[in-house]
């Protein structure tokens, strides 16, 4: 579904639609008003003309009948230039009394116009355009007669209007590119003023985008916005309201939780010290109470990790970065602290480093240390023995870092493998203690990285073992996930 | 030292107790009670305080609160099971000196109690060394003279509370309230027989006193030649 035009887009295409129609309906109008004056105009010359044509025809009488006089240069003025003016007078027969020379034939028009009214009539006459008047008219009495008869004549006088269609072509080009230039910074105009008006819409929008699970307690002050986005401002400060009350109640759970599971641990761990501190020397009872205390350290364990786990899944990511450098001193720490753990095993851990890029990372190096250490001591644990674990930190696609764990070891079971990152999965199905811990270590290790945007996979290595993927983000790509456009 | 522990769950506060006082050094009151612990902190001199954050009455912060507000610099120390960062910041910020988090080792309880009262004296140093006296602080044993001793607890707390105040004069009341828990009996001669102890197995012939006594004022431990008015 294609995304909805933006505000500043839709606001300047309703300004410019609108303005648009007045501007053609201006233009018409303008036109048509124009158009007329100049028509009339030109109608009105010909009028002219053709009565002046009329008042030189004298009716001669019954004998000679009617005589057209003028002088030569006015006739040569109907044969001059290229579109020259035309005259045809008809008398009362329809017999012409005399004609243009450049006109050949009597146009059929003029035949067929009406005898009682003028009409003008537009035609084409060796390819030019004309346009001509047929004007019933009466013929001049004799001088000396009495004015009672007056023969009825037919004056047809057509001009060129090749000038005037030019001058109509002219107006509307002109009026078509005033509109356009109008229209043109109008857009112009409109973009500009658009992105000023709504300039406090942008900034609302970067100030909610700095809001985040740590400032919940932040509130817009809705006097400071304009009017018509205070109900906006309003229903994101009831938003954040319920955000914050929701993320309290959290918190106090986790909190709850914590001091509900760690109590009853300390009771019984100090109970157990404080007696291995004062009491008896008997062998038996020391290993009693010795074995009591792994039992409680298993259980402290367990809590520890619950405990992080909801907290990994419930709170956002903190507000930190780390320079590629010193995910790397990080990784290095914990390699170097689990080397112990793989000689037992006679296992090794080697770190691979290739060019990385500069930016910093959306990452702590706590959390870096405990995914890394969950990895390489899983490798470890059910590896095998004589298990070569590689520790590769390379540049990603896209900005970032991915660090892979790879193992040539035992590999992860079929059966295993789709629940691997799920709470408490074990490969061993009765979950015997000796195989391994109680499953939360991969589950703990994807909820961190996803809390800071990235992800963990994992994919079987060539040929067998294991291969963990993590993807950690560049902060500027973390920063843009959750800037709003 | 008399440490004073506010902690409301019963088991664990008395195990506390007994594990701090495998350490000579230590005599330890317990309270329930935010409001009892919070009044006792205040009327009493204690040389190190631990609380607990969630109590009923008033909570660990209160109390910290309170004695800080009353002027007191005794070191304190939280113990909790709250241990959000959040919640460590804002103890530390309200004036404690350390936090340690529940369930905890109580190897590192002791170090750290005893690293807190170290240091609200000024003597980094596990080993104090007083002119030719040094206690050991960590091993609890004490050297003079080429000898060492393996004092009895309360001879090595008397000896140790005078170590931590060189040249400074401790009445015999205060010595009272400092080396026993509420339930010491205010005899007291059991001081004097005390220091008669200690000087038994610490004087050296020749050499002046180690703990001299100041008639009517108290006693003062110092390897310096004896001030007018010491015996």
């Amino acid at each position: 579904m294609r995304a909805p035009l933006s505000l500043r887009l839709r606001l300047v295409l309703l300004v410019c639609g609108l303005e648009l129609l007045l501007v053609a309906a201006f233009a018409a109008s303008i036109y048509w008003h124009t158009r007329h004056l100049l028509m009339a105009s030109f109608d009105g010359s010909l009028s002219a003309n053709a009565e002046a044509l009329a008042t030189l025809v004298a009716d001669e009488g019954p004998g000679d009948g009617l005589e057209l006089e003028f002088s030569d240069e006015v006739m040569t003025r109907f044969s001059r230039g290229d579109a020259p003016d035309l005259f045809v007078v008809l008398g009362p027969d329809r017999r012409v009394v005399e004609r243009s020379r450049a006109l050949s034939a009597v146009p059929d028009l003029v035949a067929a116009a009406d005898r009682a009214t003028p009409t003008f009539r537009d035609f084409v006459h060796a390819g030019a355009p004309y346009r001509g008047i047929v004007l019933p008219s009466h013929a001049q009495p004799e001088e000396d007669r009495d004015g009672a008869s007056t023969t009825p004549i037919t004056v047809f006088f057509a001009a060129s209007r090749a000038d005037l269609d030019a001058d109509l072509s002219a107006l509307v080009w002109f009026l078509v590119l005033a509109a356009a230039a109008t229209l043109g910074l109008t857009v112009a105009a409109s973009l500009w003023a658009t992105r000023r008006g709504l300039a406090p819409l942008s900034a609302l929008a970067n100030d909610a985008a700095r809001i985040d699970a740590r400032c919940l307690d932040r509130r817009f002050v809705l006097d400071q916005l304009p009017s018509d986005l205070r109900p906006l401002g309003l229903s994101f400060n009831q938003l954040l309201g319920r955000l914050e009350q929701a993320f309290d109640r959290e918190r106090r759970f986790s909190a709850d939780a914590a001091h509900e599971l760690r109590t009853p641990l300390a009771a019984l761990k100090s109970g157990v010290q404080a007696t291995l501190l004062t009491s008896p020397d008997t062998i038996a009872d020391r290993q009693a109470l010795g074995e009591m205390l792994d039992e409680i350290q298993r259980l402290e364990d367990l809590c520890e990790s619950l405990l992080s786990l909801t907290a990994a899944t419930e709170q956002p990511g903190a507000d930190r970065s780390l320079p590629p450098t010193d995910l790397v001193a990080a990784i290095q720490q914990v390699a170097e602290s689990l080397r112990p753990l793989a000689a037992t095993t006679r296992s090794a851990i080697a770190v691979r480093v290739d060019p990385l890029p500069a930016a910093a990372l959306a990452i702590d190096a706590t959390a870096t240390r405990r995914i890394v250490a969950n990895l390489v001591r899983n490798a470890l644990v059910h590896g095998g023995a004589g298990v070569a674990v590689e520790v590769l930190v390379s540049a990603a696609v896209g900005p970032g870092v991915v660090v892979m764990v790879t193992d040539n070891g035992a590999g992860i079971s079929a059966e295993l493998a789709p629940r691997l990152f799920q709470r408490f999965a074990r490969g061993d199905a009765s979950r015997t203690r000796a195989t391994g811990g109680a499953g939360l270590g991969l589950a703990i290790s994807r909820a961190l990285a996803q809390q800071w945007g990235g992800t963990l996979t994992h994919r079987a290595g060539t040929p067998g073992g294991c291969c963990f993927v993590w993807t950690i983000a560049a902060l500027s790509q973390e920063a843009a996930r959750t800037t709003l456009p | 030292m008399r440490l004073l522990l506010v902690e409301d769950e019963v088991r664990l506060a008395r195990n506390i107790k007994k594990g701090l006082e495998t350490i000579p050094s230590f005599a330890v009151d317990i309270c329930h009670d935010g409001v009892d612990g919070q009044h006792q902190a205040l009327t009493i001199t204690y040389d190190l305080l631990i609380l607990d954050l969630m109590l009923p009455g008033a909570d660990g912060l209160a109390i910290l609160q309170a004695v800080r507000a009353a002027g007191s610099r005794v070191p304190v120390l939280i113990l909790t099971a709250r241990t959000a960062k959040e919640d460590i910041v804002r103890g530390l910020d309200f004036g404690s000196d350390d936090y340690l988090g529940k369930p905890f080792d109580m190897g590192e309880l002791l170090a750290r109690v005893k690293a807190l009262i170290r240091r609200s004296h000024n003597k980094p140093d596990p080993v104090v060394r007083i002119g030719d006296l040094e206690i050991d602080t960590h091993r609890h044993l004490v050297r003079r003279g080429g000898v060492e001793h393996a004092l009895p607890a309360l001879e090595y707390r008397l000896l140790e509370y005078l170590a931590y105040r060189p040249g400074q004069v401790v009445s015999k009341t205060e010595l009272l309230e400092h080396l026993y828990d509420y339930n010491w009996e205010k005899f007291s001669n059991v001081i004097e027989v005390y220091v008669s102890a200690l000087r038994r197995k610490l004087d050296i012939e020749g050499a002046p006193r180690l703990i001299h006594t100041l008639r009517g004022q108290g006693y003062v431990l110092s390897t310096d030649a004896p001030a007018a008015g010491w015996v």
